[in-house]
């Protein structure tokens, strides 16, 4: 009945306010409510609309949406997690877990010095001559397979907290690389690839001179 | 074969410290580990990167079989991005009577630990023979 009397108050338009004033309180509150949900409504299906007539004319000029401004917000905020990965470690208590990190397996340290980069893999269990590592310009790609172990027709798994199966990772790295020299060394589950940075990439001195 | 609920053990004789001190301590990390059963064993695998062997302590005490280990890890260079620390590793699991505690091997390979844990004779399934006389 309420609603009702809603509905009807919005069809006569300018009169919808007088009416929630007599209201109780609590009952007012509930109309803005109803009108938040309609306006949501309203919107949302105004969006797809959109979206669906956008889709078909091939428009690509963007329109404020705000279903997009949503998530454009939410993707902010998970770079904004992620890259807490470069200043707080300590906050990223998942890579402790090996092989559980939550981004990509395996995870990865990476280290600088003046002619090199660092990169260093978690990669326990993996035997090194399945480990296929390749190197592109500024891109390095570390790929293999860690065996599931147990999974046998006579065995029992009581517990598997490794990960196993075939992963695949591509690291950027913010300057080109010697492909040439790249070498990369396996030590107890540790795999440690070092890439010279290029010539062209290294710092250079400049002396000024006094004229 | 139930796991331990027990975090760091303070060395014998170990006096009591207080919370800030105990911080400081040394931190440990429960390695991901896999337990399967075969009709013979129970085969644990322990995933320990970066861990040397002679890092590595597997102790079996009062029934009580502890991985603990200890990476030595230098940074090649300045950190530029970080996703996992190389922490002290301590897991504790309780090893029950039908395990044969004698024959327990260990293995270290590619950074994981295997440890065999055969089955004691009267746990093993056995086939009895039904004569028809």
């Amino acid at each position: 009945m309420f609603l009702a009397l809603v509905a009807k108050s919005r069809k006569r338009g300018q009169r919808a306010d007088a009416v929630t004033e007599q209201l109780p309180k609590f009952r007012r509150q509930s109309v803005r409510w109803l009108d938040v949900a309609q306006m949501v409504l309203t919107w949302r299906r105004a969006s797809q609309n959109h979206k669906g007539q956008r889709e078909k004319e091939g428009r690509t000029m963007a329109r404020w949406d705000p279903w997009q401004e949503m998530e454009a917000l939410r993707r902010e905020i998970d770079r904004a997690f992620e890259s807490a990965g470069l200043r707080f470690p300590s906050l990223l208590r998942t890579g402790l877990w090996p092989g559980r990190g939550e981004r990509g397996y395996p995870p990865v340290n990476v280290y600088e010095d003046k002619d090199a980069f660092y990169v260093e893999a978690l990669v326990p269990g993996v035997s090194p001559s399945s480990v296929n590592l390749t190197v592109l310009r500024n891109s390095l790609t570390i790929s293999g397979e860690k065996p599931r172990q147990g999974a046998g027709k006579n065995e029992t798994i009581h517990r598997e907290e490794r990960t196993s199966g075939k992963f695949s990772r591509r690291i950027e790295l913010p300057v080109e690389v010697d492909e040439a020299k790249a070498k990369a060394e396996y030590r107890n589950g540790l795999l440690v690839v070092t890439l010279p940075k290029a010539e062209q990439a290294k710092p250079k001195e400049i002396t000024v001179q006094v004229g | 074969m139930t796991e331990k609920a027990v975090s760091t053990t303070p060395a014998p004789g170990q006096t009591v410290r207080t919370r800030e001190a105990t911080r400081a301590e040394d931190r440990y990390v429960a390695p991901a580990v896999d337990i399967y059963e075969t009709p013979e064993e129970l085969v644990l695998l322990a995933d320990l990167p970066g861990v040397a062997k002679e890092d590595l302590e597997v102790r079996l005490e009062d029934d009580v079989l502890t991985i603990r280990a200890t990476p030595k890890h230098t940074a090649p260079g300045e950190a530029v991005w970080q996703e996992f620390e190389l922490p002290n590793f301590f897991r504790q699991f309780e090893v029950s009577e039908v395990i044969d505690q004698e024959k327990i091997s260990a293995d270290f390979k590619h950074g994981v630990l295997t440890l065999h844990l055969p089955k004691a004779e009267k746990a093993k399934p056995r086939k009895i023979e039904v004569k028809v006389s």
